[in-house]
C-alpha cells in the first residue's frame, strides 16, 4: 500500500530511461544499418553485377557470383583486390567497355603474367583496398603509393627492367636520356655516385611527401594536375621551377619545355627502391657501361656545358669552366685533368674521386674524353708547305710568345719562359723542335700547347726563329780564319766546350758519331763540316751553331782534322756517277739497314740517314763509302762483300741504296706522330746520368736548372 | 522411470512444468518480486552479482550531474568498448613486423564490420584517456582525495599510468609511420637516463638509460620483438592490470563511504536530484549494521539517519546505464564519420619528420625537447610523486565533495589559471625568442665565415660551453615546475590553506598541460623548429 507524500516529487528516472532507450535504439540502428551495408551493398558489387549481365547476355548459363577478387601475390607479400571493380581486365571483349569493366589495353598481360606480378606492382596504388578512392589512394593527401596516372606507369618498368633495357617506353628513354644528357649528377648522387651539392635522388619516387611535396602556392594546382599525386607534384615543380625550392638551393633552370619536364618526371619517378625482379625471380638486365663522352655529360656537362665550353650559372654566381677550350687544354695535360677530377680542391666542384666515388677507370675516361676533344695540330707537313714571312712571325711572337718569354725573346729575370734569344737555345732549336714545342707545349712547364694555331701562323713563327739564326759565318771566312797561327789552340778549346760532349774529348765518338775515325776524316769534307756544324742534322741532336762566328768555325775545323792520325784512303771514287735503282734499294734498306737506322732512316739507334741536312752535306760517294767499308769507332760495320760486315751487300746493292737515301733527302720530313725519341731506354738512362743529371737532376726532377717534361712528378 | 512415462499424472505435470519454465528461470535468476519496496530494492541489489557493485541505498548527493559528470563510469564503459573490440581485433590482426601493418589493412577494408571495430578501439581510447585526465580533476577541484579515500586516490594515479601505457602500447601495433616513430620518441624517454650519466660523466655505471630502453623495446633497435612485447603488453599485461586495479577501485569507493560529499548539505543543493519516492512505504527494518563498522568514516547509516538517500536501483543505475548508452553511441558514430588514421607502412630508414607522439604525451615531448631525461623521466616523475602526495598535505574536511567550493577557491583557481597562462606563453615565448637568436647567429656566422660568433640556445646563449648537466637542471621545463611549485607555496603560505595551494598547483599543471599538448600539436613543425601553421612547413 505505498503513500505518496504530498511534496513535489522530482522524477529524474523518466527522462534518464528516454535518453538510455533512444541511445539504445539509435546505437543499434546505426551497426545494423553498416551491418546490411557491407553485406549487402559493398562498394564493387554494381561493377560485377554489370559484368555478370554482360557474360548473361552471350552465356544465359553463366553465373557471375558478386563476391571480393583478388590476386594474392605471394612471391611479393601483396594482395591484390583491383580486380574486385575491374573484373575484367583479361577480357578482350570488354575492350571498349568504360572503366572500371574495361580490358586491359596493349598486349602487356600476354608476357606479365598477372597472377604473379598483380596490379600494383606497375600501376601502385593500394592493393588490399576495395574501394575506388582508398585503392587509387586518392583520399589520403599525403600517401606516397598512390595509383600512377596511366601516362607514369612507365615509370615502374625499372622495378623489374634495367633502366637500359630495350622494353623501356618512349617517354622514358627520353626522360632517362635527358637526365644523363644535363649533367644532373653533377650535383646528384644516384646509386652512391655523383656531386654532393644536391640531394641524393634514390627512392626520390617514393619521397616521403611528409616532406616533399609542393610549395603551399603551387600545391593545388599541381596535385591536381597529377591527379593527386604529392609526389608527381613534387618532382614536377622540382624540376620546372627550381626556384620554388628553398632559398639557399642551388638548382638552376634548365627552362626545361613542358614536354621534357613530363619526360623527366616520368624517370625520375622510376628512381625507387623497389626491386621486385629478385622477388620474380627475373634476370634483371645490367645497366650500359658508359663512355667518357656520357659519363662527361652526365656528371659534368650541367656546370662546364654540354660543348664544354662552360656554363653561365647565376645561381652560382660562378662561371663553370669552359674545359675543351683551347686555351685551357693548352695549359692542362691529361694527368692535370685526371688529378682535378679525382680531388677538386674547389668549394663548388665535387671531388669526384672521393667524394663523387666514381672509379679511377671511369675518371680516366671523362679526363681521356676531354682530352680528345682537344683539336690536333695541323701536321708539320703542311707547314712546311707554307711560306713563312719572318715579319709577321715577329709580330706573332710578341702577341703570343713574349708575355712569358720577352720582347723580341730577350732575357729578363722576370720572365716565365726562358730566352728564346739564346745562341745556345736558336742552335738547338731546329724547325722540327720548334713545331713540337709550339703545338704540343712543355708539359709540366707553363709552356703551353698551342695546338689550335693555323699552319700560316706556325710557319711565320718558325720563320721568324729561322731568321734569327742564319749563319753569320761563311766558309770561305771560316777557312780565312784556319791561317791563324793560333788556330789550333783556339780551336781545342772551342771543341772542348761545345762538342766534346757528345762527340768525345778526343773525337771518339759518344752519343754523336766519332770524328777521329779514318774514313770519316777522309770522307768529310772542310764544307761538309762547315756545313753540319752552321746547319745542324736534323732528327738528331747535332744542334745548329749558326751563332758561332767564323773564326770559331775555322778552329774547329781545324781541331777536328787535327783528330786524323792515319790518313786513310778513299776506296770510292768521289766522282764516279752512281747509278741504281731506288725500289730495290729500299728493300734491301728495310730489310738491312732500317734494323739500326729506323725504317725510312728516320733513325734508331744509329744515326738519322733519311735527314735532310744529313744528306745536303754528304756526297754520294760518303755515302757508298760508309756503307761499304763501315765507320771506324761505331757500330757500322762495312757491308760490301769481303769487308768484314754481316750483310756482304753487291756494290750494285750499295748503289742501289744510295740512290734510295738520295731518293729520301729529296721528301720533306715529317716526324708528326712519330714518337719523339728513337733509341734505347737503357743506353739513354746510362747517359743521362752520366752527362745530363749533373744539372737536371737524377731523375730529371730540376736540381739547380730545368725540370725536364713528364718527369719528377 | 518407465513407470512414470505410463503415468498420466506424470505427463501432465511435465507439460505444466514447462509452461512454467520462462517464470521459473525468471525466479532462478531474481528471488525477490518487483522491487516496489525498499525491502525488495535491496534485495534485487543483494542478490545480483552485477548490481551489487553499489550500495544499496546512496546518498542524493552523489546523483547530483555537476558532481561527477558522469567521468568515472564513462571510463569505465570505455574500457568496456576497448575490452570488446580490442578483443574483436585480436581476432585478425598479426603480431608481427612483416604481417602487422597488412593485417591492421585487411581489418579495414576485408574483415565484415573491422573498420567500425578498429575505429570505435581507437576513438574510445582517446576518449578514455581525455576521461581520465578529466575524472582526476574533478576529484581533485572537490577535494575528494582526502581523507579516507588517500588509498583510493592513489589507486586512480595508478590507473592514470597503466591507461597511458595501454594507449601508448596500442599505438604503435598497427605498425604504420605514425606508430612507429612515436614509439621510437618513447623507447627513446625511456633511454634518457643515459643522458644524465653521461652528463655527469659516469659512463661506468650500469647504463640504466639504455636497461630501460631494453625492457621497452626487447632489443636494442625497434623492430619485431619490440611489437611483439608492445602487443602483449598492449592485449595481456596492462588490460589485466587495469581490471584488477578498476575492482579495487570501485570496492574502496564503497569501504570508503560511496563518493565524497560535504558534512553540511543544504536542502536547496540538493534540487534536481531524486527523492526517495518510496520512503514511508515500509518501516525501516531494525537491522543493525553492525559490519558497517569495519568501514572507514561517514557511511550512510552508521552515524545518520538515511535520509537524503535513495536507492541506487533505479535512481543511479538508471543514470550509469544512459551514460554507457550515450558514450557507446558516441563511439559508434565517431567510428562510423571518421576513419581511424593509418598513415604509410613503418619505414626505419625515412624518419616522419616531424615525429609526433599521440596527443597526451605532446606536453612532455615539449619538455622533452629541452632535455630528455629532465622532459622524459624527471618532470613527471616529480608531477606523479606530487600528485600522489596531495591527500597526505591536504587533511583538511571542510568542503570536501563541493566543487572549488572552499572559500577562496575559486579566486585561486581563475587566478591561478590567468597567471599560469601567461607564465607558460611567456616562457614559451622566451625560449623560441632565443633559439630565433641562436639560429641568427649561426647564419652571421656562415655568412661571415666566422665561427667565434655561433651563439649557442637556450642557457648556452650566454654560456657556450655550460654543461649538459646544467640543462638537466634548468630548462624550460623545469623552470615551469619550479616557478609553479614556488607560486603554489606562495598562495599557501598568504592563505595559511594547504587546500588553496593544491588548487593553485593544480590549476597549473592543468593549464600547463593544455598548453604545451596544443602548442606541441600545432606550432611545433620538423625538426620541432616553430611555426605558425603547419602549412608553412617547409616542404623540401
Amino acid at each position: 500500500m505505498p503513500r505518496r507524500e504530498p511534496r513535489q516529487k522530482v522524477n529524474t528516472v523518466t527522462p534518464l530511461k528516454r535518453l538510455l532507450t533512444a541511445a539504445s535504439v539509435l546505437t543499434l540502428v546505426l551497426l545494423t544499418g553498416t551491418m546490411i551495408r557491407g553485406t549487402f551493398a559493398p562498394p564493387y558489387a554494381p561493377y560485377q553485377r554489370a559484368y555478370g549481365k554482360r557474360l548473361k547476355q552471350g552465356d544465359p548459363e553463366a553465373d557471375y557470383p558478386v563476391r571480393i577478387r583478388q590476386l594474392v601475390l605471394p612471391d611479393l607479400g601483396r594482395v591484390d583486390r583491383c580486380v574486385s571493380c575491374h573484373v575484367a581486365v583479361e577480357d578482350p571483349r570488354m575492350a571498349d567497355a568504360d572503366q572500371p569493366l574495361k580490358a586491359h589495353p596493349g598486349e602487356y598481360l600476354s608476357d606479365h603474367d598477372m597472377q604473379r606480378i598483380g596490379c600494383t606492382s606497375c600501376h601502385d596504388g593500394q592493393g588490399r583496398a576495395i574501394t575506388a578512392v582508398d585503392a587509387h589512394a586518392n583520399e589520403f593527401e599525403h600517401w606516397e603509393r598512390k595509383r600512377l596516372p596511366d601516362r607514369f606507369v612507365q615509370s615502374t618498368c625499372t622495378r623489374c627492367h634495367s633502366a637500359d633495357s630495350p622494353v623501356m617506353m618512349p617517354a622514358f628513354v627520353r626522360g632517362r636520356d635527358l637526365f644523363r644528357g644535363r649533367g644532373c649528377r653533377g650535383c646528384h648522387q644516384l646509386r652512391g655516385k655523383g656531386g654532393l651539392l644536391g640531394p641524393a635522388l634514390d627512392g626520390l619516387g617514393e619521397a616521403s611527401v611528409s616532406v616533399k611535396m609542393p610549395i603551399p602556392k603551387n600545391r593545388h594546382e599541381l596535385v591536381g594536375k597529377f591527379e593527386g599525386d604529392v609526389n608527381l607534384a613534387y618532382i614536377y615543380e622540382a624540376v620546372l621551377t627550381p626556384k620554388a625550392q628553398p632559398a639557399e638551393t642551388l638548382m638552376f633552370d634548365y627552362k626545361l619545355s613542358e614536354a621534357q619536364a613530363i619526360d623527366l618526371v616520368v624517370y625520375l619517378k622510376s628512381l625507387t627502391v623497389t626491386v621486385m625482379s629478385e622477388a620474380l625471380n627475373y634476370a634483371r638486365g645490367p645497366l650500359d657501361e658508359p663512355d667518357g663522352g656520357q659519363l662527361y655529360a652526365m656528371y659534368c656537362s650541367a656546370c662546364h656545358g654540354a660543348d664544354g665550353m662552360g656554363t653561365r650559372m647565376e645561381e652560382l654566381k660562378k662561371i663553370g669552366p669552359a674545359i675543351a677550350h683551347p686555351a685551357f687544354l693548352a695549359v692542362a695535360d691529361p694527368g692535370f685533368i685526371r688529378a682535378k677530377i679525382h680531388q677538386s680542391n674547389s668549394s663548388v666542384m665535387p671531388s669526384w674521386g672521393t667524394a663523387g666515388k666514381l672509379t679511377a677507370e671511369e675518371i680516366g675516361r671523362i679526363s681521356d674524353y676531354i682530352w680528345s676533344t682537344k683539336g690536333t695540330p695541323v701536321p708539320l707537313r703542311e707547314v712546311d708547305r707554307e711560306e713563312g714571312v719572318p715579319r709577321f712571325g715577329a709580330m706573332l711572337a710578341n702577341g703570343r710568345c713574349a708575355s712569358c718569354h720577352g720582347f723580341e725573346g730577350e732575357y729578363s729575370m722576370d720572365m716565365i719562359g726562358p730566352t728564346l734569344n739564346s745562341p745556345e737555345l736558336l742552335s738547338q732549336a731546329n724547325q722540327t723542335f720548334l713545331y713540337r714545342t709550339i703545338t704540343a707545349g712543355r708539359a709540366g712547364t707553363a709552356m703551353p700547347s698551342w695546338h689550335f694555331l693555323p699552319a700560316r701562323d706556325l710557319a711565320d713563327l718558325t720563320a721568324y726563329f729561322e731568321q734569327k739564326r742564319e749563319a753569320r759565318a761563311t766558309f770561305e771566312a771560316a777557312t780565312r780564319a784556319r791561317q791563324d797561327p793560333q788556330a789550333a789552340r783556339w780551336g781545342r778549346s772551342r771543341y772542348a766546350g761545345v762538342c766534346a760532349t757528345c762527340h768525345g774529348r778526343d773525337g771518339e765518338g759518344v752519343i754523336g758519331p766519332s770524328l777521329n775515325s779514318p774514313e770519316f776524316q777522309l770522307l768529310a769534307s772542310d764544307q761538309f763540316l762547315f756545313d753540319t756544324i752552321t746547319r745542324g742534322r736534323e732528327g738528331t741532336a747535332m744542334g745548329r751553331y749558326a751563332h758561332l762566328g767564323a773564326d770559331d768555325i775555322g778552329w774547329l775545323i781545324t781541331h777536328i782534322r787535327s783528330f786524323a792520325s792515319a790518313p786513310a784512303e778513299r776506296r770510292i771514287d768521289p766522282d764516279a756517277e752512281i747509278l741504281g735503282f731506288e725500289s730495290r734499294g729500299a728493300e734491301t734498306f728495310a730489310r738491312f739497314c732500317a734494323q739500326c737506322h729506323g725504317a725510312e732512316g728516320v733513325g734508331h739507334i744509329a744515326p738519322a740517314v733519311g735527314n735532310r741536312d744529313f744528306l745536303a752535306a754528304a756526297d754520294d760517294a760518303f755515302l757508298k763509302e760508309t756503307i761499304s767499308y763501315g765507320r771506324g769507332g761505331s757500330g757500322m760495320a762495312g757491308n760490301l762483300r769481303g769487308s768484314g760486315g754481316t750483310a756482304g751487300l753487291s756494290e750494285r746493292t750499295i748503289n742501289d741504296i744510295v740512290v734510295y737515301l738520295r731518293l729520301l733527302g729529296r721528301r720533306a720530313p715529317d716526324y708528326a706522330g712519330l714518337p719523339r725519341t728513337q733509341g734505347d731506354v737503357s743506353l739513354g738512362r746510362e747517359r743521362f746520368a752520366r752527362l745530363c743529371a749533373q744539372c737536371h737532376g737524377v731523375a730529371g726532377s730540376g736540381d739547380r736548372t730545368l725540370r725536364l717534361p713528364g718527369s719528377g712528378r | 522411470m518407465n513407470e512414470k512415462t505410463e503415468d498420466p499424472g506424470g505427463f501432465q505435470e511435465l507439460v505444466a512444468n514447462l509452461r512454467h519454465v520462462p517464470a521459473r528461470l525468471r525466479e532462478a535468476f531474481r528471488r525477490h518480486g518487483a522491487p516496489a519496496s525498499r525491502r525488495a530494492r535491496s534485495q534485487a541489489i543483494f542478490g545480483n552479482v552485477f548490481l551489487h557493485i553499489h550500495s544499496v541505498r546512496i546518498h542524493r548527493w552523489t546523483l547530483r550531474k555537476t558532481f561527477t559528470f558522469g567521468l568515472g563510469i564513462a571510463c569505465t564503459a570505455l574500457f568496456g568498448i576497448l575490452v570488446v573490440t580490442g578483443l574483436a581485433l585480436m581476432v585478425y590482426y598479426k603480431p608481427s613486423a612483416a604481417a602487422a601493418y597488412d593485417s591492421v589493412k585487411d581489418i579495414h577494408y576485408v574483415v565484415a564490420g573491422g573498420r567500425l571495430i578498429r575505429n570505435m578501439h581507437r576513438w574510445a581510447a582517446h576518449m578514455m584517456v581525455a576521461c581520465v585526465f578529466l575524472h582526476m580533476a574533478r576529484v581533485v577541484f572537490t577535494a575528494s582525495y582526502r581523507k579516507p579515500r588517500e588509498g583510493n586516490w592513489l589507486i586512480g594515479i595508478g590507473l592514470l599510468v597503466l591507461t597511458l601505457i595501454l594507449a601508448f602500447t596500442g599505438y604503435c601495433l598497427p605498425w604504420d609511420q605514425l606508430g612507429f616513430w612515436a614509439t621510437t620518441i618513447g623507447a627513446n624517454i625511456g633511454g634518457s637516463p643515459t643522458e644524465l650519466l653521461q652528463s655527469l660523466r659516469l659512463q661506468g655505471m650500469p647504463d640504466v638509460g639504455d636497461f630501460q630502453r631494453r625492457i621497452i623495446l626487447g632489443s636494442r633497435l625497434i623492430g619485431e620483438s619490440a611489437l611483439v612485447r608492445f602487443y602483449f603488453f598492449h592485449c595481456v599485461l596492462v588490460p589485466l592490470a587495469l581490471t584488477i586495479l578498476v575492482g579495487v577501485h570501485f570496492w574502496r569507493i564503497r569501504k570508503d563511504g560511496g563518493l565524497s560529499r560535504p558534512d553540511d548539505i543544504r536542502p536547496e543543493e540538493l534540487a534536481g536530484t531524486p527523492a526517495d519516492e518510496l520512503e514511508a512505504a515500509d518501516a525501516v527494518p531494525r537491522k543493525t549494521y553492525g559490519l558497517m563498522c569495519l568501514v572507514g568514516d561517514k557511511t550512510p547509516a552508521v552515524d545518520k539517519n538515511p535520509e537524503d538517500t535513495v536507492s541506487s536501483w533505479p535512481h543511479l543505475f538508471i543514470g550509469e546505464m544512459t551514460v554507457v548508452a550515450v558514450i557507446l553511441l558516441a563511439v559508434v558514430a565517431l567510428g562510423l564519420l571518421f576513419n581511424a588514421p593509418l598513415s604509410v607502412a613503418a619505414d626505419p630508414m625515412v624518419p616522419e619528420n616531424p615525429a609526433k607522439a599521440p596527443w597526451y604525451f605532446l606536453g612532455l615531448q615539449e619538455c622533452v625537447s629541452y632535455s630528455a631525461f629532465s622532459g622524459g623521466i624527471l618532470i613527471p616523475t616529480l608531477v606523479v610523486i606530487a600528485l600522489g602526495l596531495l591527500p597526505f598535505l591536504d587533511r583538511g574536511a571542510n568542503d570536501t565533495g563541493r566543487l572549488l567550493g572552499g572559500p577562496g577557491e575559486r579566486k585561486v583557481f581563475w587566478g591561478t589559471s590567468i597567471l599560469a597562462t601567461a607564465a607558460v606563453v611567456g616562457l614559451l615565448a622566451f625560449t623560441i625568442h632565443l633559439t630565433n637568436l641562436s639560429r641568427a647567429s649561426i647564419a652571421l656566422a656562415r655568412s661571415t665565415a666566422d665561427s667565434s660568433l655561433i651563439r649557442g640556445n637556450w642557457l648556452r646563449y650566454w654560456w657556450p660551453d655550460l654543461g649538459q648537466i646544467w640543462i638537466i637542471i634548468c630548462n624550460p621545463g623545469t623552470v615551469l615546475f619550479t616557478v609553479f611549485a614556488a607560486y603554489s607555496l606562495i598562495i599557501l603560505l598568504r592563505s595559511q590553506s594547504v587546500r588553496l595551494g593544491v588548487v593553485a598547483f593544480f590549476t597549473c599543471f592543468v593549464v600547463s598541460f593544455v598548453i604545451m599538448t596544443y602548442f606541441a600539436a600545432v606550432h611545433r613543425g620538423p625538426n620541432w623548429e616553430f611555426y605558425w601553421w603547419p602549412s608553412q612547413w617547409p616542404t623540401h
